[in-house]
C-alpha cells in the first residue's frame, strides 16, 4: 500500500520508494506544485463550508475506529511501523493509543475552547470576532514516535486549513492510513490533504511546496528546522518543534508518600515508553539523595518488568555501539566513585545508572534510566537551568505546596509541560505544545470594533 | 597490597615487557596476567570495575578526562601529556613515571625499526609534528622524536613544524638535500598537517620527486577537523607533491605506549582505513556492541591491549569504532555521542560530549 495520500484531483505524479531493510514502500508525489497549490486552495474552500463541529465529529469517528487495536487499517500501520522503527508491536500500539486517544470530541473541543474561547469563531463572527485559518499549511514531520503526525494534521483541519504533509522516512505509513479512514468518513477533509515524501536534500521540492503554504509547521532536529526556517517568508506563519529535553524530579516528600517501589515503577514507565525515543521522555531523573539509591535499585526491577510487559525494540548497530559505549563509561564512573552503580539487562534492553553528577552522561534513548542524586529540589532546578532553551517536559514528583513552588520555578526556567512521574509521555491534545497555543497560533483574527452593528449584536 | 614503582617486582616486569617489545621474547599471556594483577593490586577503582564488567575488559579512554587510574599515583611523573580533547572541551592528563616512559620509548623505537624502515638504510626522517622541546606535553612529539632517533640519519632528518607552523624553508632544504644525495625520505606526522602542506605546495606549484624507497606515514586522522579526507585522496595528494609511492598509517594515543602500523594495504573502513593487526605486544580487537564478546568480523567498540604500558591498565576501550577484518582491525573514527531522533535530543549533544 502506498505511503503517500494524494486526493483524486491531484494531476501528474512521480513515484518514490522508501525502504527499511528488505521492506520497501512505494509512494507518489505531485510533479506540479503550483497546480497542487491551486487544488489545495479549492479543497480548502470546500473544507471552509463545514462547521467546526462537523470537523470535530468526523475526527472523533475516525479516532474511535483507530482506538480499536484490531481495526484493520491500524493493524497494517502497526506492522509497517514495527518494520521501519524496530519498535515492538506493543510499543507502537501504545504510541498510537496515546496519540489517537487524544483525538476524541471531548479533548478536541477542550483544546478549541481553551485557545479560541468559542470554537464557532471558525465558522463566522461570534461576539464581534472571527478566526480565519491558513488556506494551506505545510507540515514537515519527524518519525521518532509513531502516530505523532496526527496531532498537527488534526489541528490544521480544525482551523479548516488544507495541508501538505511531508512524511517522515522513519515512520512513513501511519499518516496515509489515517487519511484513508478520514476519507471514508468525510471526503472533504481527506481531499484537502496531500501527504507525500521528498528527501531532506531535495531543496527544490521543499521550496516548491513551501511556496504554496500560508503556514509552516516543522518538526525535527534544530538543524533540520533551521533549514526550513531559512526558507520561510515573512507573510507565512511558522511553528517549530525543534530539539527538546525532558527531565524528572522526585522530592523527599514524594518518595516518602509513595515509597521507592512505586516511585521506581513510575520512573521506569517514563523511561520505557516509546523506547525513550520521544522528546517527552526523561533523559535524567533527579532524585532526592536520601532516596536515590533505594529508588534506583527498584527502578532496575521495574525496568525489567516494563520490558516484559512491553518488549523493547531492536536497537540498530549504530545505536548499539553508542549505547554500549555509554554503558561502559557509566560502569567505569560507578566503579571510580563511591555512590554510583549500574544495573542492566544482559543485552541492551534496559540500563539503570545511579550517579551523583549530571555530567558526564550515559543516557540517550533506548530505555536508559539515569538516576542522579540531588540534595534538594532547588539543586534539581539549578541543574536544568543550562538547558533552559531546550527544556520541555518535567515529570515532577512533589507534593502540595512544594509541588506548586517547584512547578513555578520550572515554568520560569522554561518548561512547557509538567506531568506526574509515570505520565510524562502522554501529552494531552489541549497541551500548548512546546509552550505555544498551536491552534490559535495558526489563525488570524478579525474584530469588529467601534461599529453600531457590533454594538447591536453585543446588545 | 599495592606494589611500589621501585619494587623489584616492577623492575623485573619492566625488563620482561621490554624484552617482549624489542625481541618478541616472553609469554604475552603470562605478562598480561601480571599486568592485570598489578592493576588490581594498585588501583581499587580498576579492581571494582573489573569485578563489574569482567577482568581485563578495557578501561574507557574517557576515564582519563577525570584523571583516570594511575598504577603508581605516589611516584612522581617524569612526563605528563595532555590528550587531544577532540570530542569536547575537556582535555585529559596522562602521567608517565620513569619506567613507564622508558618502556614507551622502547616500544615506539622497536615498532618503528620493524615497520617504518624495512630496508637496510638510514633515511631522512621528516617529522610533521612539533619537536619535543617545543611541545613537551604532546605525546605525538615524544613519539615522533623517538622514531627520528631510532630510524633517521641525523644529518638529513628534521622536524619541520615550529612555533609559527610549518617551516617551509626548512622543509625545502631538507628535501632538496635528500634528493641531491639520493637518501630516501620517511615522512611521519599528523594526517591533517599533510593536507595543509600539500594544499599550499600544490598552490605554489612546488613539488619533489623523492628518492626510491621514500615513504609517508600519517596518524591522528581527521577527528574534530572541518575537513575529512579519504585515505587514498590524502595519499594521492602526497604522491603528487612529493613523488612518494609507499604509504602507511600509524595509530597512537596519548594513553598508550605502542603505536599500531597497518598490517595490509586493503581499504576496510568507510574512508578506506587500513587494518592493524594483533601482535606480540597486543593490539586492536573489536567488542560486539551487544554482547561485549570479541568479534572477528564486523563493527564494534575498539579495544587495544598494550603490553608495554606500565603506568595504567594495559587494556583500553578507546572510544573509537573498530571494524574487525581478516587482516586486523580498521579504526574508523570516534563513536558518535548519540544518534538524534527527530525532536528528541540527548543532553550531551548540547554539551559537546563532556
Amino acid at each position: 500500500m502506498s505511503v503517500s495520500w494524494l486526493p483524486d484531483w491531484v494531476g501528474a505524479t512521480e513515484s518514490f520508494t522508501l525502504s527499511s531493510g528488505d521492506d520497501e514502500w512505494p509512494g507518489a508525489r505531485p510533479v506540479d506544485w503550483a497546480l497542487t497549490g491551486e487544488g489545495l486552495r479549492r479543497a480548502h474552500e470546500r473544507l471552509r463550508e463545514l462547521p467546526v463541529r462537523r470537523i470535530v465529529d468526523v475526527v472523533d469517528v475516525v479516532a474511535e475506529r483507530w482506538a480499536k487495536r484490531d481495526f484493520p487499517l491500524r493493524r497494517k500501520a502497526v506492522v509497517d511501523a514495527v518494520k521501519v522503527t524496530g519498535m515492538s508491536e506493543e510499543t507502537v500500539d501504545r504510541a498510537l493509543d496515546a496519540e489517537v486517544g487524544n483525538l476524541r470530541t471531548g479533548s478536541l473541543l477542550a483544546a478549541l475552547e481553551r485557545e479560541l474561547g468559542d470554537p464557532e469563531v471558525l465558522d463566522g463572527f461570534r461576539g464581534g470576532t472571527r478566526a480565519i485559518g491558513p488556506r494551506v499549511t505545510l507540515a514537515v514531520f519527524s518519525g521518532n514516535v509513531p502516530g505523532l503526525p496526527a496531532r498537527s494534521l488534526v489541528r490544521a483541519l480544525l482551523v479548516k486549513s488544507a495541508l501538505i504533509a511531508k512524511l517522515p522516512a522513519k515512520e512513513p505509513n501511519f499518516t496515509a492510513a489515517f487519511l484513508r479512514s478520514l476519507h471514508e468518513v468525510e471526503p472533504v477533509l481527506a481531499d484537502a490533504v496531500v501527504a507525500t515524501y521528498w528527501s531532506r536534500s531535495d531543496d527544490t521540492t521543499l521550496s516548491a511546496a513551501l511556496e504554496q503554504a500560508d503556514a509552516v509547521v516543522a518538526y525535527g532536529s534544530d538543524q533540520a528546522c533551521a533549514a526550513i526556517r531559512a526558507k520561510v517568508a515573512p507573510h507565512q506563519v511558522y511553528e517549530e518543534h525543534g530539539h527538546k529535553l525532558s527531565f524528572g524530579i522526585v522530592t523527599d516528600a514524594y518518595a516518602r508518600l509513595h515509597g521507592p517501589a512505586e516511585v521506581a515503577r513510575r520512573i521506569a514507565a517514563d523511561c520505557s515508553d516509546f523506547d525513550q525515543h520521544a522528546c517527552l521522555s526523561p533523559q535524567v531523573y533527579l532524585v532526592d539523595r536520601r532516596h536515590a539509591r533505594a529508588v534506583a535499585e527498584h527502578v532496575a526491577d521495574a525496568m525489567r518488568r516494563a520490558a516484559s510487559d512491553c518488549p523493547p525494540g531492536t536497537v540498530d548497530e549504530d545505536d548499539a555501539i553508542v549505547l554500549q559505549h555509554r554503558r561502559i563509561n557509566a560502569e567505569w564512573r560507578a566503579a571510580s566513585t563511591a555512590s554510583g552503580e549500574v544495573w542492566a539487562a544482559s543485552g541492551l534492553e534496559w540500563t539503570v545508572v545511579l550517579d551523583d553528577a549530571l555530567l558526564p552522561l550515559s543516557g540517550a534513548g533506548n530505555r536508559v534510566a539515569r538516576i542522579v542524586a540531588v540534595p534538594d529540589p532547588a539543586a534539581a532546578v539549578e541543574l536544568m537551568r543550562p538547558y533552559a532553551r531546550h527544556l520541555q517536559n518535567v515529570g515532577l514528583g512533589a507534593v502540595g505546596e512544594e509541588f506548586w513552588r517547584i512547578a513555578d520555578q520550572l515554568a520560569r526556567v522554561g518548561a512547557s509541560r509538567i506531568a506526574a512521574p509515570g505520565e510524562m509521555s502522554r501529552a494531552g491534545f489541549a497541551w500548548r505544545h512546546d509552550g505555544q497555543p498551536r491552534i490559535a497560533g495558526l489563525v488570524r483574527w478579525c474584530d469588529v470594533e467601534n461599529h453600531p452593528e457590533s454594538a447591536a449584536t453585543e446588545g | 597490597m599495592t606494589v611500589a614503582h621501585d619494587d623489584p617486582h616492577v623492575h623485573r616486569l619492566f625488563e620482561r615487557l621490554a624484552l617482549l617489545a624489542t625481541d618478541r621474547q616472553g609469554d604475552p599471556d603470562a605478562l598480561h596476567e601480571q599486568l592485570v594483577e598489578l592493576a588490581v593490586a594498585n588501583s581499587p577503582e580498576v579492581a571494582r570495575y573489573w569485578k563489574q564488567v569482567g577482568t581485563g575488559v578495557g578501561v574507557p579512554a574517557d576515564a582519563y578526562k577525570d584523571g583516570g587510574p594511575h598504577l603508581f599515583p605516589d611516584e612522581p611523573a617524569v612526563r605528563e601529556f595532555r590528550t587531544s580533547g577532540t570530542t569536547g572541551a575537556v582535555r585529559g592528563r596522562v602521567r608517565y613515571t620513569r619506567l613507564g616512559l622508558a618502556l614507551k620509548g622502547i616500544a615506539i623505537r622497536a615498532n618503528a625499526r620493524r615497520a617504518l624502515i624495512p630496508d637496510p638504510v638510514e633515511p631522512a626522517v621528516v617529522v610533521f609534528a612539533p619537536s619535543e622541546e617545543a611541545a613537551p606535553d604532546m605525546a605525538i612529539a615524544f613519539d615522533m622524536a623517538r622514531i627520528r632517533e631510532e630510524c633517521g640519519d641525523p644529518h638529513y632528518s628534521a622536524s619541520v613544524i615550529g612555533a609559527g607552523g610549518v617551516d617551509y624553508d626548512l622543509l625545502a632544504r631538507t628535501l632538496d638535500r635528500a634528493v641531491a644525495d639520493e637518501v630516501p625520505v620517511v615522512m611521519v606526522g599528523a594526517s591533517f598537517a599533510y593536507v595543509n602542506v600539500c594544499d599550499r605546495l600544490e598552490a605554489e606549484g612546488r613539488r619533489w620527486e623523492l628518492p626510491p624507497g621514500s615513504r609517508m606515514f600519517d596518524g591522528g586522522g581527521f577527528k574534530g577537523r572541518s575537513r575529512v579526507m579519504r585515505v587514498d585522496d590524502l595519499r594521492d595528494s602526497v604522491r603528487r607533491v612529493f613523488g612518494i609511492e609507499r604509504f602507511g598509517n600509524i595509530f597512537g594515543m596519548t594513553e598508550l605506549a605502542n603505536q599500531l602500523y597497518d598490517s595490509s594495504d586493503e581499504p576496510v573502513g568507510p574512508l578506506g582505513e587500513r587494518p592493524k593487526a594483533w601482535q606480540h605486544f597486543g593490539g586492536p580487537r573489536v567488542r560486539d556492541p551487544r554482547t561485549r564478546e570479541f568479534v572477528t568480523e564486523g563493527r564494534g567498540l575498539l579495544e587495544i591491549t598494550d603490553l608495554s604500558l606500565l603506568d595504567r591498565p594495559h587494556v583500553l576501550l578507546t572510544g573509537d569504532l573498530g571494524i574487525a577484518h581478516r587482516d586486523g582491525v580498521a579504526i574508523a573514527g570516534r563513536v558518535a555521542g548519540s544518534t538524534s531522533r527527530g525532536c528528541s535530543l540527548s543532553l550531551d549533544e548540547l554539551t559537546g560530549g563532556q
